[in-house]
């Protein structure tokens, strides 16, 4: 609506004054999803006149019709407004945003992540602009459940069959953060979502010239920051911010309990695996999530995931609960299954994999993930 | 054909009269002509702006639609009490203060054309059933009260914009 518009609405139609305006205003807001593509439009006047002392008569006005067009418009946005607060050498950290069907019809949507280029990144607005290190692992899903989190193993989606129009759906990045990284170093992400056939996922394309008698397909998308306008894209950039959290995961062999009650390496031995997990420096590790994959030659003992939480601050939900542990706690067992809460499964969220979930933790913490797998 | 009715209203007229000869040409007095447009701003080779009208074509939601009546006397007598009713296209919204006619008093509907009123006459009663007023996208019929006499070979313009809803 052009402002113009808006004094119009309020010389013409009001007299109480400003509040009526805005009341007036806030309505007209919008006609984001549209009318459907295909739509026919007609109108038509008519007029009455009469001669002289005559009676009346009617005269009507040729129809004058045309057909609603497929409007293609989209709009990708970064959810939280700043950056995904992330540990050094986390993995699976995610960032959130949320893409919008601005067009009148269903769309399918093709998404793609990826490292923004440039220090600052090119394009970008504060909070997302210092980018001095790069996240790696780079995957894009969509919130297939439409639950508003990302839910590893759940959320595999990597396009958007089909959204209606109006209708928005959450996307993640979900990226891992390098060792080398630093603390208060950044890394920026773009999400580029593409307007494409439902379902098909086809690619989308103007109909050139001029108009033609059925539904064109007309781009009216703006430019993103990585995309032109009036190119059925859109392109958000999210970031990573590396906080003073060391993420230190180390990965030991426990004990070795052979079929002769010793320790030799041998096939049908039982090994435990130890990881430790540390959190060291200041701040808070996001949705903290360890996945380790089962060593080659091995097989998983089921229900052999075992948590010691020895120390921290923890958020979010996670296999050592919601707040502070200030004493070591005792082992804890867990189950393999992904759907019996307890943050932890087997062969679930990672195929072949041990996950655990330690959701929000904040630094200094400790805790120690034990497993068994027994040698071929 | 056009030539051959005119010829006989003529006739008649010069026979029987003004009565008789008004009903004869109920169809043909005035024509009546709609058309819609867009408007679209286009930079001229002196680099200066300039906005020029062409038929509606890509037509999406949002886009503003500018609807034009043209009505021409054909007789040869002046037509009085010219009043002319358009609904507010399906699937439109009228844009405040767009409808245009010289020498006409502009009326507006909110109930489907039974009633009508200045623009800032109109209430919609809300949902505790007191009016407030009425919203432009919420015209459902707008209608031109001409209030001048149409001579003879003469025309008159009246039109409003819409966008796509």
């Amino acid at each position: 609506m052009h402002p113009a518009e808006i004094k119009k609405i309020c010389s013409r139609a009001i007299n109480p004054g400003i509040s009526v305006c805005l009341l007036l205003i806030l309505p007209q807001i919008g006609w984001a999803a549209g009318t459907p593509s295909g739509t026919s439009i007609s109108n038509s006047a008519t007029l009455t006149y009469s001669v002289g002392a005559g009676p009346t008569n009617t005269a009507t006005s040729n129809a004058v019709s045309f057909i609603v067009d497929k409007k293609v418009n989209l709009l990708v946005t970064e959810v939280s407004g700043s950056p995904t607060s992330v540990g050094i050498g986390q993995t699976g950290a995610v960032t959130t945003f949320s893409v919008i069907n601005l067009g009148n019809d269903p769309q399918g949507f093709a998404l793609a992540a990826a490292l923004a280029a440039g220090n600052p990144a090119s394009g970008g607005t504060p909070p997302f602009t210092t980018n001095d290190f790069s996240a790696t692992g780079l995957q894009v899903f969509a919130d297939s459940n439409g639950n508003g989190v990302y839910d590893a193993g759940v959320d595999t989606a990597t396009s958007i069959p089909t959204l209606a129009a109006d209708a928005s759906q959450k996307v993640f990045i979900v990226a891992d953060i390098p060792g080398t990284a630093a603390a208060g170093q950044q890394s920026v992400v773009s999400l580029t979502a593409t307007a494409v056939v439902p379902i098909t996922l086809a690619p989308l394309s103007q109909t050139p010239g001029v108009d033609t008698p059925g539904v064109d397909v007309v781009f009216a998308d703006g430019a993103g920051v990585t995309d032109a306008a009036l190119d059925a894209k859109y392109s958000a950039y999210g970031a990573y911010l590396v906080n003073g959290v060391n993420v230190t995961l180390t990965k030991t062999v426990a004990s070795i309990v052979d079929p002769n009650g010793t320790a030799v390496v041998m096939p049908k031995a039982v090994i435990t695996y130890q990881i430790d997990v540390d959190l060291s420096g200041s701040g808070t590790a996001d949705n903290l999530v360890i996945t380790d994959p089962l060593p080659a030659n091995t097989t998983y003992l089921a229900n052999s995931i075992s948590i010691t939480c020895i120390s921290g601050t923890y958020a979010g939900g996670g296999a050592c609960g919601v707040g502070t542990i200030s004493a070591p706690q005792p082992p804890v067992s867990k189950g393999d299954l992904d759907t019996d809460g307890d943050y932890a499964d087997f062969n679930f969220t990672s195929a072949n994999a041990v996950t655990v979930t330690l959701g929000n933790a904040t630094s200094p913490a400790k805790s120690i993930i034990t497993f068994k797998a027994t040698i071929n | 054909m056009q030539i051959s009715r005119l010829l006989l209203i003529t006739t008649l007229l010069s026979m029987l009269g003004g009565f008789s000869a008004t009903v004869q040409a109920a169809g043909d007095a005035i024509k009546v002509t709609s058309i819609a447009q867009v408007e679209t701003e286009v930079i001229g080779k002196d680099g200066k702006k300039s906005l020029v009208r062409t038929p509606v074509e890509k037509a999406i939601p949002g886009t503003e639609v500018i609807y034009t009546t043209t009505f021409q006397n054909l007789i040869k007598k002046p037509v009085g009490d010219i009043v002319i009713n358009n609904p507010v296209p399906n699937a439109s919204e009228y844009k405040a203060g767009s409808a245009f006619g010289k020498d006409c008093d502009i009326l507006f509907s909110v109930d489907g054309g039974k009633t009508f009123g200045h623009a800032e006459e109109l209430t919609i009663k809300d949902e505790g059933g007191k009016p407030r007023p009425a919203l432009a996208k919420e015209y459902t019929n707008i209608r031109w009260i001409y209030k001048k006499q149409l001579a003879p070979g003469k025309s008159g313009e009246v039109g409003f914009r819409a966008a796509i809803k």
